[in-house]
């Protein structure tokens, strides 16, 4: 008798067990499931929501919009760029706004491109933002549409963009087709003022294969190597650091790259 | 919840802080914050403008809900109302909060507004909601507490550059915060 109550109370403790398992992983199951939808506002969301139409109505609406009315949504389209929140929202609108071809576009665009260089910007800035993208975009369209200044604009304003936004720069001009690309490149280099846009335009060169730019690659190279990080200016400390010995490296890779072009061609 | 956390507490965290800001003094004006939603159905804090009324100071006092009285478009580019217009040169004494426009806890340029509507990934305002300001100093950088800037503000609509009100700062202190 007594052993049968033993197993029992065995049988139930086990029971116990058990359920105090599964209360702990519904427990668990429910946190993870309010923990991820209790903070953070939509806004910040908008530019990293999943591509696919699907789940992304304003995307798919462009699209239909666009396949229905043609030239005509034009106006919308445009809004479309400049208002939305939505990163995919903006880069497709620029994508039609590229196969319309409408010159009276051509403001709208180059406006994008002024948010870099405004003194008043309200978006964020550096080669891995959503903006960015857009932006990129926004000036393979206007290389396309053939206005041809807009890298001078850019330009212009270079020496007084912080970092971030002076990181666009090198991928921008090139993305414009600027015809002083080059030239600009290597005052970038040249002036040695700021190592995210000199990693930029080292990236830029290694796309082209431009085999003039390697002799001053290579001088450049020799002027950095054995040096280790210091700051661009070194009246003010706090600025920037230039980090040679990345930069070397990132610039004998360029070379490589560019002369690997060569010999293919 | 980090905003009621940051108000409740007033504690600008590592920021740098003044002299007058280390000892805890508070110079400008006195403002009663309310929560408010964002264009984007985000949270955001605003300045009960009526409660600064009470608050004049030597300068002209002035409030966002004068400014935005101009419905400015870049594409109509309508002239500035007689109210606007007549503050063109002024100095004038506002309460809003910063949107820096460089990096660093020290900055000379930022945009003074109303709301924190911007912070984060929130919309662009509109041109007639902010002003912006060019300290002839660096200033501690204030993420969401109020801060009262004086200076001369200029009436001059640049939308290539961003803005159509700018303000000629010359002084720009930590506000007293009021309870309800």
């Amino acid at each position: 008798m007594r052993r049968c109550d033993s197993n029992r109370e065995v049988r139930v403790y086990a029971k116990s067990i058990q359920s105090c398992f599964c209360l702990l992983l519904l427990l668990l199951f429910v946190l993870h499931w309010l923990g991820a939808d209790a903070e953070g506002c939509p806004a910040c969301w908008s530019g990293y929501g999943p591509g696919d139409e699907r789940y992304n109505k304003p995307l798919a609406d462009l699209r239909i919009l666009y396949e229905k009315e043609g030239k005509v949504a034009l106006p919308a389209i445009e809004e479309a760029l400049v208002m939305d929140r939505d990163h995919l929202v903006k880069q497709r609108a620029a994508t039609y706004i590229g196969e319309i071809k409408d010159p009276n576009s051509i403001p709208v665009l180059e406006g994008m491109i002024a948010e870099l260089y405004k003194k008043v910007t309200f978006g964020n800035f550096g080669v891995g933002t959503p903006d960015f993208q857009t932006r990129l975009k926004v000036a393979h369209v206007l290389a396309n549409m053939g206005p041809g200044n807009t890298g001078d604009r850019v330009w212009q304003r270079y020496d007084r963009l912080d970092g971030l936004k002076k990181s666009e720069v090198p991928y921008l001009l090139n993305a414009l087709n600027d015809p002083q690309l080059y030239e600009r490149l290597s005052e970038i280099l040249s002036q040695g003022k700021d190592h995210q846009a000199m990693v930029a335009t080292l990236d830029v060169l290694a796309m082209g294969d431009n085999a003039q730019i390697l002799p001053f690659l290579r001088s450049k190279m020799a002027e950095w190597e054995g040096k280790g990080a210091e700051p661009s200016d070194h009246a003010n400390p706090d600025i920037s650091m230039i980090y040679y010995s990345a930069l070397t490296v990132k610039a004998e890779q360029t070379i490589f790259q560019i002369e690997d072009k060569q010999r293919g061609s | 919840m980090l905003l009621g956390l940051a108000l409740a507490l007033g504690a600008p965290g590592s920021w740098d802080l003044s002299e007058a800001q280390k000892r805890g003094e508070k110079k400008g004006s006195k403002v009663r914050i309310i929560e408010e939603k964002g264009p984007a159905g985000h949270k955001t804090i605003g300045i009960d403008e009526s409660s600064l009324e009470q608050d004049a100071g030597k300068q002209l006092p002035l409030t966002f809900s004068t400014l935005i009285t101009w419905d400015y478009e870049r594409k109509k580019n309508p002239p500035a109302p007689e109210n606007v217009k007549k503050l063109d040169g002024r100095k004038v004494r506002i309460t809003g909060f910063m949107f820096p426009l460089q990096e660093g806890t020290a900055i000379q340029n930022f945009c003074l507004l109303r709301t924190t509507q911007t912070c984060c990934y929130g919309p662009r305002p509109q041109y007639n909601q902010y002003i912006f300001v060019e300290m002839a100093k660096p200033t501690t950088f204030r993420r969401l507490d109020p801060v009262t800037c004086v200076g001369k503000l200029m009436v001059e609509p640049s939308p290539e550059e961003g803005f159509i009100y700018r303000m000629e700062g010359e002084l720009c202190e930590d506000a007293i915060v009021i309870e309800k």
